[in-house]
C-alpha cells in the first residue's frame, strides 16, 4: 500500500511530488498516461512563453517512481480508515493499487468547438492549440492560412510557431469576436464571426481554424465515484486542498482554482494543499 | 483508394453493389452467402459515410410505418431477423423499448386512434400505459404527460458497427470491397454493364444494385431511369453527456414531415436529442445551425423540460434521402432491369437493412440471377478481431473514452479498415469524447500510418486531409 499516489505528472503533479519528497515521503508513486512527465503543456516546453515551466520540469529526481503510460481508469474510495483503491491501465496490465492518500492533479484540456455548440459544417482542419502544436512538433503543418481564436498563452505561442513555419495567421481572443458559423464540407474553408465591438458580421477564409475557449478538467475517471465535482467537472476542494472524501485531495487546473493558462498550477501546490502537507509531515513520525 | 478481397482490376462480377451504407453492406452480406462473384463500390474513403453515419441508431419496429408499404414489409421481415443478426454480427444493442408520449389530450387521441391500430396492422406489440407508469419508468418526463404508448420491441444499437459488420462478414465470405472510388457512368453491354469509376477504372458486372442513398437517383439516371428523385432532408442532433432519468426511447407524436424530435439513450453512453427535419438543396450539407439547436431545445422541452440546456459535447447533422414516390424503391429498373434499386430509404435504413437485403435478392432472382448457396459460408463474426494482442499495447490512447492502443490496433486489423481517423472512430469510439480527438488524434494517425503504410491521412471525407508534412511542397494547402 502506498502512502501517497499522485494522479498526473504535469506541472502540479511534479511540483507536489517534489514537495512530498522534500518532506521525506518515500512510499509514493506519480501516475501519468503520457510517455513522460510534463502534462498538457509539454508541447510548449522550450518556448520563451513557457520558460518557467520548462525549468520546473528539467532534471526531476524523486525518491519514488513516475509511472508513465499509466492511466487511472477506476477509483474506489476507502470508507473510514480503509485505503483508497485505484485501477491503473498500463501497457501490459491493469493494476490495482491501494493508497492512504490520493492527490488528484490530472490537469485539464482545452474545450473545443463542439463543446461550445459552434454551428456550421464539421470539416477537418478545426482543432485546439494542443493538437496543432503536436502536429507541428511531428513535422506537420496543420495548414497554410490559419485563423486562431482563443485567450491563452498556448494560442499565442502556437501562432508564433505557425508564422515561423510559413503560415499566414489571423488571431483573435474570445472577447473580440464571437464565432457564428464554420464553413467547409470536407476541409474547413472559412469562418463567419461577429465583431463584438461593432456587432458586424465578418468573414474569414482559410484552411485551418484553431479554436478553444475555457477548459475541461481531466476528471473522467471520477465519474460514478463519490468525489464531488462542479458543473464544469472540476474537482471541488476547500482552500487546503481537501475534496469531500477524506484523504483525497486535488490541486491545479482540474480544480476550480486553476486557470486556462495553466499559469498558477505550480503556486497552487504551495499555497492550497496545506491539508495534504500536514499529513505528509506526520507520516515521518 | 483501398480495396479488400481483390482489387477489382479486371474480371467480371455477377453483382456489384453501389453504395457502402448500411443498406448496401447488408445486401452485400446476403449476396456473399451465394456462389457469386460480388463486390461493393463506395465513393468515400470508408463505409458508413452517408446517411448511415449520422442518425439516431434506433432499431425501429415499424409500428408506425404505413401498412401496405414496401417500408412496412421490409421492417416486418427485419423484425424476424434482428435477434439472430445481433448475435451473429455481435452488434452492441440495448432493447430498452420506446414510449410515445402524449403531452396533451389531442395527442392522446391520436395515439389511441391512429397508432394503436397502426401497430396492430403491422403486427407489432404495443401497450397503452397511464401517466403514472410513464413517469415511473421515466422520471424526467414533463409533468404534462397524459399517457403513453409503449413499444417494447424498439431498441438502440451501434449503427456504425452494424454497417461495417454486414460488410466484414461479406468480406470474410469472399466479397470484394472498393473504397474511395465512385461511379462516374454506366454503359449497358451484352449481358450486363460496364461501370466506369473515377481514375478511369472500369468494371464489368451482370447485375447492379443501386444502394447509393442520397445519390441513388443519380445512379439510376446513368442507365436512363428517371422514375424517382431523391431530395435531401437534414436532421440535426445534439448529444447530451449528462445523465437523464429515462429508461426508454422517448418518442413524440409524429408530424407529417418526420418522426419528430425525440430523446434517446445511446449505446455508447449519453443521450441523443433530435432530429430536426429541414428540406435542403445541397445533399452534402451537414452543417448544424443555431436555429436547429433552438428547434431541438423547443421540441424536446415539451417531453423533458430543460433537457436541451444540459451539457452537450457534440452536435451533428445527418441527411435523409427522401424519395419522390414516398416509399422505398426496391425493384428492378423498368428501363434497365439488371439494375435493382434499393433506394428511397428515408428514415428506417438501419432497422430495415436485413429485410431490404432479402427483398433485393428476390428482386435479383426475378430478373435472372441464380442463387446457389455457398458451401461453408461463414455466418458470424468471431471475437478474434476485437483486440490485437500485441505486447505492451494496453496503454490508453483516447483518455476521454479510455480506448487503449490494443483496441485501436485491433480495429486496424479488422477485415475492412480504412486509413481514416473517422474509420478508427467508428470502430473504437476514440475521439467521441469531451475533447473530440484533440488529444488522441496524433497518436491515432501514427498507428494508422504504421499499419497501412499510408502517409497522407484523411479525416473522413475525400479531400479532408488532416495535415501535410512540412517538407512536401511547403506548408500544405488541401
Amino acid at each position: 500500500m502506498f502512502d501517497l499516489v499522485i494522479v498526473g505528472a504535469g506541472l502540479s503533479g511534479i511540483r507536489a511530488a517534489k514537495k512530498a519528497a522534500e518532506l521525506g515521503v518515500k512510499n509514493a508513486v506519480v501516475v501519468d498516461y503520457l510517455d513522460k512527465a510534463g502534462g498538457f503543456t509539454l508541447p510548449y516546453f522550450g518556448t520563451p512563453e513557457f520558460d518557467q515551466e520548462t525549468k520546473q520540469l528539467e532534471n526531476i529526481s524523486l525518491p519514488f517512481p513516475i509511472w508513465t503510460k499509466s492511466m487511472v481508469v477506476g477509483l474506489f474510495a476507502g470508507e473510514e480508515d480503509q485505503p483508497h483503491q485505484l485501477y491503473i491501465q498500463k501497457s501490459d496490465v491493469t493494476e490495482m493499487i491501494e493508497t492512504r492518500h490520493l492527490l488528484i492533479a490530472s490537469g485539464s484540456l482545452e474545450k473545443p468547438r463542439e463543446a461550445h455548440r459552434v454551428p456550421g459544417e464539421r470539416p477537418s482542419g478545426v482543432m485546439t492549440p494542443y493538437l496543432a502544436m503536436r502536429l507541428l512538433l511531428k513535422g506537420e503543418v496543420p495548414g497554410k492560412r490559419v485563423l486562431s481564436v482563443g485567450d491563452t498563452r498556448m494560442h499565442r505561442c502556437l501562432e508564433e510557431r505557425l508564422i515561423d513555419s510559413g503560415c499566414e495567421v489571423t488571431s483573435f481572443n474570445n472577447k473580440e469576436i464571437d464565432v457564428s458559423h464554420i464553413l467547409g464540407s470536407s476541409r474547413v474553408s472559412g469562418v463567419q464571426y461577429i465583431d463584438t465591438k461593432t456587432m458586424e458580421q465578418n468573414s474569414w477564409e482559410g484552411d485551418t481554424f484553431i479554436f478553444s475557449k475555457d477548459r475541461i478538467p481531466c476528471t473522467f475517471f471520477l465519474k460514478g465515484t463519490p468525489v464531488e465535482r462542479d458543473r464544469k467537472h472540476a474537482v471541488i476542494i476547500d482552500s487546503d486542498g481537501r475534496t469531500n472524501i477524506p484523504r483525497i485531495y486535488a490541486v491545479g487546473s482540474c480544480t476550480p482554482y486553476g486557470d486556462d493558462n495553466h499559469s498558477n498550477s505550480i503556486q497552487l501546490v504551495d499555497q492550497h494543499l496545506a491539508a495534504l502537507w500536514k499529513e505528509m509531515v506526520s507520516l515521518e513520525d | 483508394m483501398q480495396s479488400w478481397g481483390g482489387d477489382m482490376q479486371r474480371g467480371s462480377y455477377d453483382v456489384l453493389v453501389i453504395g457502402g451504407g448500411v443498406v448496401g453492406c447488408s445486401i452485400l452480406r446476403e449476396l456473399a452467402f451465394y456462389d457469386l462473384k460480388v463486390g461493393l463500390i463506395e465513393k468515400q474513403p470508408d463505409l458508413c459515410e452517408g446517411t448511415s453515419k449520422a442518425n439516431s441508431g434506433i432499431v425501429h419496429t415499424g409500428f408506425d410505418a404505413k401498412p401496405g408499404t414496401v417500408e412496412a414489409e421490409c421492417l416486418k421481415r427485419s423484425r424476424a431477423v434482428w435477434p439472430e443478426l445481433i448475435e451473429k454480427l455481435r452488434i452492441p444493442y440495448i432493447p430498452c423499448g420506446a414510449v410515445m408520449v402524449a403531452t396533451n389530450e389531442e395527442e392522446w387521441e391520436i395515439i389511441q386512434k391512429k397508432y394503436v391500430p397502426n401497430a396492430a396492422a403491422n403486427g407489432v406489440d404495443v401497450e397503452i400505459i397511464d401517466r403514472e407508469t410513464c413517469l415511473g419508468m421515466n422520471p424526467d418526463l414533463s409533468a404534462a404527460v397524459v399517457g403513453g404508448l409503449v413499444i417494447p420491441g424498439e431498441a438502440i444499437c451501434d449503427p456504425f458497427w452494424a454497417t461495417r459488420a454486414h460488410a466484414e462478414l461479406a468480406a470474410l465470405n469472399g466479397a470484394e470491397i472498393l473504397l474511395g472510388n465512385g461511379v462516374v457512368s454506366i454503359n449497358e453491354i451484352e449481358d450486363g454493364y460496364r461501370v466506369f469509376l473515377e481514375n478511369n477504372r472500369q468494371i464489368e458486372t451482370r447485375f447492379l444494385v443501386n444502394a447509393a442513398g442520397l445519390w441513388s437517383d443519380e445512379i439510376a439516371r446513368m442507365v436512363g431511369d428517371t422514375s424517382f428523385s431523391i431530395s435531401p432532408r437534414k436532421g440535426e442532433f445534439l448529444l447530451i453527456e449528462e445523465e437523464i432519468q429515462i429508461s426508454q426511447i422517448i418518442l413524440p407524436v409524429p408530424t407529417a414531415k418526420s418522426k419528430g424530435i425525440l430523446v434517446s439513450p445511446v449505446v455508447f453512453g449519453g443521450f441523443l436529442l433530435g432530429p430536426t427535419a429541414e428540406d435542403i438543396s445541397d445533399k452534402m450539407d451537414r452543417s448544424t445551425s443555431r436555429s436547429g439547436i433552438e428547434q431541438i431545445k423547443e421540441g424536446t422541452d415539451k417531453l423533458i423540460p430543460g433537457v436541451g440546456m444540459r451539457d452537450s459535447i457534440r452536435q451533428f447533422a445527418g441527411v435523409r434521402a427522401v424519395c419522390s414516390t414516398g416509399d422505398f424503391v426496391i425493384r428492378p429498373s423498368k428501363v434497365s432491369p439488371n439494375m435493382v434499386h434499393a433506394a428511397g430509404i428515408r428514415s428506417t435504413g438501419l432497422s430495415a437493412s436485413p429485410g431490404i437485403a432479402l427483398m433485393v435478392l428476390e428482386q435479383l432472382q426475378s430478373v435472372g440471377l441464380e442463387l446457389f448457396p455457398k458451401e461453408n459460408a461463414i455466418d458470424s463474426l468471431e471475437d478474434i478481431f476485437d483486440k490485437e494482442s500485441v505486447e505492451g499495447s494496453g496503454e490508453v490512447v483516447c483518455i476521454c473514452r479510455s480506448v487503449t492502443m490494443s483496441e485501436i490496433l485491433g480495429a486496424l486489423n479488422r477485415p475492412i479498415c480504412p486509413a481514416t481517423i473517422d474509420g478508427v472512430k467508428r470502430r473504437t469510439g476514440a475521439t467521441l469524447g469531451e475533447c473530440q480527438g484533440n488529444v488522441c488524434i496524433p497518436q491515432i494517425m501514427e498507428l494508422i500510418r504504421d499499419k497501412t503504410g499510408q502517409t497522407t491521412l484523411f479525416k473522413g471525407l475525400q479531400g479532408s486531409l488532416l495535415s501535410k508534412p512540412m517538407g512536401e511542397g511547403g506548408a500544405g494547402r488541401v
